[in-house]
């Protein structure tokens, strides 16, 4: 009796937690600027991973064409008229709890480089973004600001 | 130095040669088609990019009675077409991104667009020649996101058709 009660508990709760997890991890939704200040990353959710493209460009075109920037330095040649602004640069981070979000991807499109990434709220309105080649130790961390607060 | 024979020479060859044989398998490559498939943004939407999603199940059965994830080998871009019956057309759209997600798998980006032509009912996509789309198709389900590049602020949903082929290895 006392172990189906149990099991009843943990049936109610688990989906309660579940959704509170994933109300937790939709707080890194919105529009955010690196410490550069070159561009505005818009991440989303798609399915149950979050992903981050270019919205907005302080330099949309490339100096040397006129024309809007392309993502010229991408090593798939059949990708390099891919414009920046839309270019989804943060890719497949999960919620694994605590404010942070793992197993995801950066690409750096002044050198077409992918790097392992992990990305930590220090605040509601801060972020640690963290590239890295292989082990996390080897890597820079980058602070971004949300653009537009979230009402509290 | 002990020398072999050359009919233990030619068995032990033979031997080997099909063991290698054995652990290769056949190889059958075959193309996978996803068609008719409506993709949407839901408006209002802005200048700029926006997201056109949908999520379509994989059915390897389609291809081969004994396909399984196991037996996914490479799976590469054939061709992106959409379709639209609206009267604009893509005269709102200056470019198109094609990528491919799941949940159990890293998104790929599929194929590129950019510009796209005014005055069509019909785009297509250049598939990206080294994207290997091998660990998506071990999922159940793919999601196809297509970012459109607006040039201007839009009420309604952005709703186009699409027509995907993939050219699938399997390995027996």
């Amino acid at each position: 009796m006392k172990k189906s009660l149990l099991f009843l508990l943990i049936a109610l709760i688990a989906p309660v937690l579940s959704f509170a997890q994933a109300a937790e991890g939709d707080k890194l939704i919105g529009v955010w600027e690196p410490s550069h200040g070159k561009a505005r990353v818009k991440i989303e959710k798609i399915g149950t991973k979050y992903y981050g493209k270019i919205v907005w460009l302080k330099e949309p075109n490339d100096p040397e064409t006129k024309q809007p920037k392309l993502d010229k330095n991408n090593t798939d040649a059949s990708q390099r008229t891919v414009p920046l602004k839309g270019y989804r640069l943060l890719k497949d981070f999960v919620y694994t709890g605590k404010g942070e979000w793992t197993e995801g991807t950066i690409y750096d499109p002044e050198n077409g480089n992918t790097y392992k990434c992990i990305i930590k709220m220090k605040d509601d309105n801060t972020l640690d973004i963290r590239g890295y080649i292989g082990v996390e130790a080897l890597g820079r961390t980058d602070v971004w600001k949300r653009l537009a607060v979230t009402s509290k | 130095m002990k020398i072999l024979s050359p009919n233990k020479s030619l068995f032990i060859l033979a031997t080997a040669l099909a063991l290698f044989t054995a652990s290769c398998g056949t190889v059958t490559t075959k193309t996978y088609t996803i068609d008719d498939v409506t993709m949407v943004a839901e408006g209002p939407l802005f200048d700029g990019s926006n997201t056109l999603q949908a999520t379509v199940p994989i059915d390897l059965k389609n291809l081969e009675a004994w396909a399984t994830p196991e037996n996914v080998e490479k799976v590469t871009v054939k061709s992106i077409t959409f379709t639209t019956t609206d009267s604009i057309g893509f005269d709102r759209i200056r470019s198109v991104i094609f990528q491919v997600a799941a949940d159990g798998a890293q998104m790929q980006q599929a194929a590129v667009l950019n510009p796209v032509p005014t005055g069509v009912s019909s785009i297509t996509l250049n598939p990206a020649l080294d994207a290997d789309l091998k660990d998506l198709f071990k999922q159940s389900a793919l999601i196809l996101v297509a970012d459109a590049d607006l040039n201007g602020d839009m009420d309604g949903n952005l709703e186009y058709k699409a027509k995907i082929e993939f050219e699938v290895s399997l390995k027996d």
